[in-house]
């Protein structure tokens, strides 16, 4: 177990290595660059600002110059965004998604784990035939599309939430319809797998030896049976969170949520070297920390999976 | 031997099953009307999806308009456009230009301002005579609405109720100087060239039409007209044939980058689960590390700076895709290589290759199968979703609209009460029905195949 954990922890740098590399010669290699425009710029202007930022040397020591920043934790000043650093644009916008973020993932563990607990209850009943449809149905409709439906039906048609911005908490009517968009996706895998985790369970000798012992199906459900629908959703969520960040990325572009998924965007499309790689860091990190505590999450629950990992 | 006792393939028997599943078999057919569709979208649409009729703009489902182009021209002598040159007579009806444009405001049920449009130039009174002119309602979508009867008013009087649409405080008035409001013109034709253009009784030599002009086209008595069945977006173009033309695209990505994360998946499985040992731990390893980089922005970063083509997207959509493909195979593998039938197939001096393609990926076509159709729709919202964030996809620098784009175009059109909401909901029904089709067969198939993982995700 402390081994499996060591390794883990080994993988951690080299994966994010392995990313800083890639996405920094994927966005060096490719011609053009961030001052290349269609309003030419005065040339020895251009090479002052190349000059500036370093991009009049060789690529690799560029390279090795980026490096050196990242282990100091400086990501570099923002090509477009002039006078601002990176670090000073995730630090205003990462908060804004992490709060999506997170009420997005307490909505679907919400609804999912009770879909799906409901759901194995009443195996092979209109419930379940139901609650699986719906999650089906949630699965299959991708967040830019939910997202454009609820906004014109819940701020057109039935005017109950404002249709978009961010106001953070002193005005939570704006989060509501964002974090449903992000979250139902998600709600509806967490009820598959939730049911599915909880009607092997309940098939389990040690579920009719407590039935059997008399105790209350309550206690049987809620005691004994529940953590068989949680291990696999606490596997699921490292996958969850990375799909969520991808999910922020078109749902702070429909609801106009000043956000780091909108900020890497506008980024990349504008060939904003910097502020793109470090968006790109920041969620590699925040994906492989996450994944790790999921696995632990699940080993913890598990006891079975220790072996496993 | 009795014939029902005779034993059938395992896929014979899985597709015995399926058909006892009708969501899944409703699924199919949803998939294969859809997909057949749009593979047969020129001959569904008479419209190519890029046709614009600007001057149409935004129109409501089932609104027709006559069959123009944006620009028209007729020479006496010289060959008629192409698509009006089988018809021997064309009448065509031009809206008149001599005419004036006439506000009136309404304030607590009385007449309190009458003013000509151009140059804002107040009038104390207003007389409508079908016998001299022509007067008609302007409707909000900026066409003329109904011809207006007879009838004098005067600043102060009781607004008459004919002259207002509903719920409006201003109506805008057309005021043509004749009695007509359009102009007839009339064109003859042999074998496809132009003989004679009338105006009335004028005679023309040519005549050149704007498509915003022509209010009604009859060719040899038929009236030539387009009916958009989803109505049109604000370009004037057909949304029912940009649906069909966006499928094909999707549909297109869907399949294609399946294919290459199916290549990928199943070689890098195969052998891993084969091989075993310390090859299986070190790609394994790769895998795991592989599957914490977020590769949707390292795919937006290839499209950004490597062009937007259709190659590049299958790459990168399939290269996304693979990691979950080569596990699932890889466990398969492991499993059935300890069967004995393998080394059986070894002691008659198979090699490694042969007992990789031969005898143990056929035993794992069911997994492939299930996994295959479970990823389409998967790549295909992949796709949608960059195209709903900019990233379509360019060929010839033309954009090639996917039901990602429509949507995302359908989104922005929404109107402040959402009263384009066409726009945004039929592509997102006809995706929506796609990937759910998709994604209930994929269950259906893995039903199919392993009745016991019924209950299982």
């Amino acid at each position: 177990m402390l081994l499996w954990l060591f390794k883990r922890l080994l993988f951690l740098p080299v994966t994010l290595f392995f990313l800083v590399t890639i996405s920094f010669f994927m966005m060096r290699l490719a011609p053009g660059g961030p001052f290349s425009q269609e309003r030419k710029l005065d040339p020895a202007i251009e090479t002052a600002l190349k000059e500036k930022y370093h991009l009049d040397q060789p690529l690799f020591d560029q390279y090795l110059y980026f490096l050196k920043g990242l282990c100091h934790g400086d990501l570099g000043p923002s090509f477009i965004q002039k006078s601002k650093t990176v670090n000073d644009i995730i630090a205003a916008t990462l908060p804004t998604s992490l709060l999506l973020g997170i009420l997005a993932m307490l909505i679907a563990i919400a609804f999912g784990l009770c879909m799906g607990i409901l759901a194995a209850l009443h195996r092979g009943k209109i419930i379940d035939y139901s609650a699986m449809l719906i999650a089906v149905l949630g699965l299959s409709v991708p967040a830019f599309v939910i997202g454009p439906l609820l906004q014109l039906s819940f701020t057109m048609k039935w005017p109950l939430f404002p249709t978009a911005g961010y106001h953070g908490f002193s005005s939570p009517l704006y989060l509501v319809l964002p974090a449903l968009t992000l979250g139902l996706p998600f709600a509806a895998r967490i009820a598959r797998l939730s049911r599915s985790g909880m009607l092997d369970v309940l098939q389990q000798d040690y579920i009719k030896t407590a039935r059997a012992r008399g105790l209350s199906e309550f206690r049987v459900i809620f005691v004994h049976a529940l953590k068989g629908a949680l291990v696999p959703v606490a596997s699921y969520l490292g996958p969850a969170i990375a799909a969520v960040t991808t999910g922020s990325l078109v749902v702070e572009k429909i609801f106009q949520i000043p956000g780091l998924g909108r900020e890497f965007v506008e980024a990349a499309l504008n060939r904003d070297y910097t502020l793109a790689m470090g968006t790109v860091i920041v969620y590699g990190t925040l994906l492989i920390v996450l994944n790790l505590l999921s696995d632990l999450l699940s080993a913890w629950m598990d006891p079975r999976l220790r072996g496993q990992i | 031997m009795t014939p029902s006792s005779k034993g059938i393939s395992l896929s014979r028997e899985a597709w015995q099953r399926l058909q006892s599943h009708h969501l899944a078999m409703l699924s199919l057919l949803f998939i294969v009307v859809i997909a057949l569709a749009c593979c047969l979208a020129p001959l569904l649409s008479s419209i190519a999806p890029e046709t614009q009729a600007a001057w149409f703009h935004t129109q409501a489902p089932f609104s027709t308009r006559p069959a123009v182009k944006a620009l028209n021209h007729w020479q006496l002598g010289e060959a008629s456009p192409i698509e009006y040159q089988n018809y021997q007579k064309l009448l065509i009806d031009v809206q008149r230009r001599d005419y004036e444009d006439i506000r009136v405001v309404k304030r607590e049920g009385l007449i309190f301002k009458i003013q000509l449009i151009e140059g804002a130039m107040p009038l104390t009174s207003f007389e409508i005579n079908q016998d001299s002119h022509a007067v008609y309602a302007i409707l909000r979508n900026g066409q003329i609405g109904q011809p207006l009867p007879n009838m004098t008013f005067q600043l102060g009087m009781i607004a008459p109720a004919e002259l207002f649409l509903a719920h409006q405080e201003v109506a805008f008035l057309r005021k043509y100087q004749s009695k007509n409001a359009v102009d007839q013109y009339l064109i003859k034709q042999a074998n496809g060239k132009v003989v004679e253009i009338k105006n009335n009784d004028q005679t023309l030599s040519e005549l050149k039409l704007k498509g915003s002009q022509v209010q009604r086209i009859q060719a040899d008595t038929v009236e030539l007209l387009i009916t958009h069945y989803l109505g049109t977006d604000e370009l004037g173009r057909d949304l029912y044939s940009r649906i069909l033309h966006g499928g094909r695209i999707s549909i297109l990505v869907g399949l294609v980058a399946t294919l290459v994360s199916l290549l990928i998946g199943v070689s890098v499985g195969a052998l891993s689960g084969y091989l075993g040992g310390k090859t299986d731990r070190l790609i394994m390893s790769s895998v795991d590390i592989l599957y914490a980089i977020p590769f949707m922005f390292l795919v937006i970063l290839l499209l950004v700076n490597f062009g937007r083509n259709l190659i590049m997207l299958f790459f990168a959509l399939g290269a996304v895709q693979w990691l979950t493909m080569s596990r699932i195979i890889r466990t398969q593998i492991m499993s059935i290589k300890q069967l004995p039938y393998v080394d059986a197939a070894r002691l008659c001096g198979a090699n490694s290759f042969q007992i990789i393609f031969h005898h143990l990926l056929p035993n794992c076509t069911g997994t492939i199968l299930i996994y295959t159709t479970l990823t389409v729709p998967m790549v295909i919202m992949e796709e949608s979703f960059l195209s709903f964030i900019g990233l379509n996809v360019q060929f010839q620098g033309r954009s090639l609209d996917s039901w990602g784009t429509l949507i995302f175009q359908g989104m922005q059109a929404l109107g402040s009460n959402g009263e384009n909401a066409w726009l945004l909901i039929f592509p997102a029904i006809t995706m929506g029905v796609m990937l759910l089709s998709l994604n209930i067969l994929g269950d259906g198939l893995r039903d199919a195949f392993d009745p016991k993982l019924r209950d299982k995700d």
